[in-house]
């Protein structure tokens, strides 16, 4: 019984990070049909973020709210991932639309430029960019209208500009003062997690550890507003009806450019909020999106595209095979079967090795239902 | 069974047998039965949403019917890979032009015209006779002088036409042809129908299309479909007289063609 | 074609390019400093794996993440080959290769077996990688998987291989890899200049020899049924053509040309090892394609050198500088130069680049018209048509 119910967490806390790793592709992918290889490194960049909303909060001023950091992180990490996005849409994939492989490249592009930019970039510098890009873009937002009528366009987009420009160099030199964020290392950084995050929970006989638990209660939350934002909202309709019928949504007033660039800007913000679950689980690196991107890709496939509820059941699914397969619980349950059997279940029992039998797994299951999980039907399907 | 009987008594090539297509709850073909004697030619006209493209995809093998059974030459089609059908002896034209737009005009028709398996096409050579037909075609859609323009330049009527003659570079002995007056002016129309006249006889042909005029001028038998079964056939004039197809046509304002 | 030249002219036009080849890869050696030949020789055996990618992306518009797979199962071959060889390396009991000790192997695995004999690593090296290639291709484009579904498998594939060949020590040694430079061949060193020599020529010898069985497979109605698939593949299933099987035909060349490669680059290299595999090396492997010009054969080859020239002097330099360059160039190929260098060169890019510098104006009639012109807005896919 101890048995199932660890099995059982352990596999919902994989498949959690999966979930929230493949989400932000699932919207991207499934609702768009863009293949974003730098997904990857927009959960990187959210990791990081965690990294560095955590050093400001060790400033004396913030000091007494530390524990709080993690939440502030989920919403920078969003914030930054979100604007990486939006110019990463605005600049090339809008450029590709229609031409899926070719985006693929492209991205992958952008994934390897990212990862270099972390290496080659102090922190600091890297905040001071984010904050220039983040204040030019909200800047005819949080001007007043008094001063948007006075100005002609361009005058105003200069100033504008130049303003978000003196402010990203301000956070630039403030961050600076942080030692650990002043210069650029391609070594990897820990995130230590806040003192109540610390330490587990007594679940009935099992030791439940608290960031586990926040990263599921973090999937749970993403879902059901992913959930909600695309059913329920105005936005998320015209998001759902754009991906279904581009020209008649053009016809029919939609903004649809406006459409491509907010659906990308959530999927690579949720990519953002995968970050912060991902920096709890162990250390952030330029590469630690790499090892998250096939394992989402392959959620997403297996799930069936387009389909939130696909996307979720086969996260989870992977991730109790992943715990299954890799912890050898089958010779745990079965601890007297034939040494065959034995020595098959002790050859994947290791993380690797279980990745290469769910692959194979897959690859199988894809020979019997092609189009995953839960497959669209009718007309709409292109033979 | 209502679907009618070959006058001669001679087997028919194309069968359809109480053919249902269910798209989730959607009955796209609703018990069609259909009979194409050899040699035919036949045209099918139909309100939008008829069930004449999904039709086709049956008998193509891009769908499995959920109940009914198709044959061709007597035998059953049903759960055979759309190439194998192709091989059989049935050509489609799709509905908007489709040529493999990379290639020049005579590669097109070349490839068509070629022994389909991957062996033949590394290691065996073209026969004279599909050669000939090949340089035929190319005769025949007005564009002998330039064969190694790209299908892909080629205006959309041209489209049509190369898609035609690809498919009758293929040699099947069942065409069947989507809409293929779509875009054309009405000099190329004619042409076409003057076309299909001449390719049924030693083909059978079965041409769907919107445009009246053109399917007058076919003066062959006409089907009427109608939410997935067939509402009436006859001559041009019996089908155009036919109550029931005005109705359909005509009688619910916001649906005609 | 070219009737209205003369005879010898015709030919002189035909000899000359072979003489030029042959005359350079003669003298490279001699004129090249053993390490930049040996650089040379390896880019080469790049250039047989650009080759099959362009085959499958470049002609049959499939993009293949994991063609590296297939690379490191041709250099595994014959790196297995060449640790049974050699005769002056250490021996752990049992007179097995020397790293089996270290992970208490005692036995030879069974699979190491048949690499004794040259004759069966000198099939293996392409056979095994194009039957593996073959029957993943056959497993998923039976289920009419395409376009970015069969790039997301293949990528999913490699990094399996990735983790088994790094997690299995006691078989093929995990993440060390083999080294092939210390075996005695013919009297020898594999390492020795004078086999790297040798090695170099093979190389050249093996880029002409897969060009010429990658130009007869493009050049007639097979090369256009790719090309079908590539433009329509539903259509040409209509038409009666399986495309099932001619992809699995093309991806297992393609693969079987990418474990020649393999083996020739782990003979130049001195190691094979998992990162023969990594995620990234693969997708650069598009970019050698996509650089020179897909759909083109020359410009597989040429792409090849010319990018891992270009990374070997930049990494030499500003090695953090590389990256960046690699990523622009995904970017910028992608975005700007769908064709590739000889893709542009072909459809009368310098021309064009001239003319905008002169500021004549541009022709704006109907694509149809403008047979001959330079603004033909296709791509011409018969790569090498002189």
């Amino acid at each position: 019984m101890t048995l199932l119910f660890e099995s059982l967490f352990n596999g919902v806390a994989i498949g959690s990070v999966l979930l929230m790793a493949a989400l932000g592709l699932a919207v991207v992918f499934g609702l768009m049909g863009v293949i974003n290889l730098a997904h990857g490194e927009l959960i990187m960049l959210g990791a990081y973020t965690t990294y560095v909303v955590q050093n400001i909060f060790k400033l004396e001023a913030l000091k007494p709210c530390f524990g709080a950091y993690i939440f502030v992180a989920v919403l920078v990490a969003f914030m930054v991932s979100a604007i990486a996005g939006l110019v990463l849409e605005r600049s090339v994939i809008r450029r590709l639309y229609g031409r899926p492989l070719a985006t693929l490249l492209a991205t992958w592009g952008v994934s390897l430029i990212l990862q270099q930019f972390v290496r080659t970039t102090p922190m600091a510098y890297a905040s001071g960019l984010w904050m220039t890009l983040l204040l030019g873009l909200l800047m005819p937002v949080l001007l007043p209208q008094r001063i948007r009528a006075r100005f002609r366009a361009l005058h105003l987009r200069v100033a504008g500009w130049a303003l978000a420009l003196a402010g990203g160099i301000g956070t630039a030199a403030w961050l600076s003062g942080i030692s650990r964020l002043s210069r650029a290392s391609a070594r990897n950084v820990d995130v230590t997690a806040p003192k109540w995050m610390r330490g587990g929970i007594e679940l009935g006989s099992l030791n439940v550890p608290v960031p586990r638990l926040f990263i599921i209660c973090l999937t749970v939350v993403a879902v059901i507003a992913i959930y909600w934002f695309l059913n329920r909202s105005v936005w998320g309709i015209r998001i759902r009806a754009v991906t279904q019928n581009r020209e008649i949504s053009d016809c029919l007033g939609i903004p649809t450019q406006t459409v491509d660039a907010l659906t990308f800007g959530i999927g690579s913000g949720l990519a953002g909020v995968a970050g912060v679950a991902v920096s709890l689980l162990g250390s952030v690196g330029p590469n630690v999106g790499g090892d998250y991107i096939v394992g989402s890709f392959m959620v997403v496939v297996l799930g069936g595209v387009g389909k939130l509820v696909g996307t979720v059941v086969a996260s989870f699914g992977i991730g109790l095979l992943t715990d299954v397969i890799g912890a050898g619980r089958l010779l745990e349950v079965w601890p007297s079967m034939p040494p065959t059997c034995a020595a098959v279940v002790e050859f994947f029992a290791t993380t690797s090795m279980a990745k290469v039998l769910i692959f194979a797994l897959i690859v199988a299951f894809l020979q019997l239902r092609p189009a995953g999980l839960f497959p669209r039907k009718g007309r709409m399907v292109e033979a | 069974m209502h679907g009618n009987a070959p006058i001669d008594g001679s087997a028919p090539l194309l069968e359809l047998d109480g053919v249902s297509v269910d798209f989730d709850g959607f009955l796209a073909l609703d018990d069609l039965s259909l009979c194409l004697a050899s040699g035919e030619l036949r045209a099918v006209i139909g309100p939008n949403g008829a069930g004449k493209t999904t039709f086709l995809d049956v008998i193509t093998g891009k769908l499995l019917p959920s109940s009914g059974d198709v044959r061709f030459k007597g035998r059953s089609l049903l759960g055979q890979q759309e190439h194998h059908i192709a091989r059989l002896g049935v050509g489609r034209k799709f509905q908007s032009p489709r040529v493999f737009e990379n290639l020049s005009l005579r590669q097109n028709l070349t490839l068509a015209a070629s022994v389909k398996t991957p062996l033949a096409l590394l290691f065996g050579s073209l026969g004279r006779s599909e050669r000939d037909r090949v340089e035929h075609l190319l005769g025949v859609i007005d564009l002998a002088d330039r064969p190694h323009l790209l299908a892909g330049e080629l205006s959309h009527g041209q489209k049509q036409w190369l898609e035609i003659a690809m498919l009758v570079a293929q040699d099947p002995d069942l065409l069947l042809v989507d809409e293929p007056v779509a875009g054309l002016t009405d000099g190329e129309t004619e042409r076409t129908a003057d076309l299909l006249r001449e390719l049924a006889g030693d083909h059978t042909v079965l041409v769907i299309d919107h445009d009246m005029e053109f399917i007058r001028r076919l003066d062959a038998p006409v089907t009427v479909l109608h939410e997935g079964h067939v509402l009436c056939e006859g001559t041009m004039d019996q089908v155009q007289c036919d109550p029931a197809v005005t109705e359909v046509y005509l009688g619910r304002a916001d649906e005609t063609p | 074609m070219d009737s209205h030249k003369p005879e010898g002219i015709r030919l002189l036009g035909r000899v000359l390019p072979w003489l030029l080849i042959v005359v350079l890869a003669i003298a490279a050696p001699y004129a090249l400093p053993s390490f930049r030949l040996n650089l040379l020789g390896r880019f080469l055996s790049l250039g047989v794996v650009a080759l099959g990618v362009d085959l499958i992306w470049g002609f049959t518009g499939l993009l293949s993440l994991g063609q590296g797979i297939f690379f490191a199962l041709g250099g595994y071959g014959a790196a297995m080959h060449l640790q049974l060889t050699c005769a002056t390396c250490s021996r752990s009991a049992g007179g097995i290769p020397e790293f089996f000790g270290l992970y208490g192997v005692k036995q030879l695995p069974f699979f190491w077996w048949p690499f004794h004999s040259p004759w069966f690593t000198l099939v293996a090296i392409w056979f095994i990688p194009g039957l593996v290639a073959g029957l993943l291709g056959y497993l998923v484009f039976r289920n009419r998987i395409r376009g970015v579904y069969f790039s997301i498998l293949t990528q999913a594939a490699l990094l399996v291989f990735y983790n088994f060949f790094n997690g299995q020590q006691k078989l093929i040694n995990g993440t060390n890899g083999l080294k092939t430079d210390v075996t005695r061949l013919f009297g020898q060193m594999v390492g020795s200049d004078i086999m790297q020599r040798n090695f170099f020529w093979l190389t050249v010898l093996c880029v002409v020899v897969a060009w010429w069985i990658c130009r007869n497979l493009v050049r007639g109605r097979f090369g256009d049924a790719l090309v079908a698939i590539r433009d329509d593949e539903a259509r040409l299933r209509f038409t009666g053509f399986n495309p099932t099987a001619l992809k699995t035909i093309v991806f297992a060349v393609a693969g079987a040309l990418a474990g020649v490669g393999g083996a020739l680059y782990t003979v130049q290299s001195g190691i094979v090892s998992p990162q023969f595999m990594s995620v990234p090396f693969s997708i650069e492997m598009v970019i050698w394609v996509a650089v020179g010009g897909r759909a083109t054969l020359l410009g597989a080859i040429f792409g090849a050198l010319g990018i891992n020239y270009a990374k070997s002097l930049v990494s030499e330099a500003l090695p953090y500088l590389w990256l960046f360059i690699q990523g622009g160039l995904f970017i910028v190929v992608v975005t700007a130069l769908p064709d590739g260098l000889v893709g542009w060169w072909k459809k009368g890019g310098v021309p064009r680049l001239l003319a905008r510098f002169r500021g004549a104006p541009r022709l704006a009639t109907y694509p149809a018209l403008e047979l001959e012109g330079p603004d033909k807005p296709r791509i011409t896919l018969k790569g090498d048509q002189q």
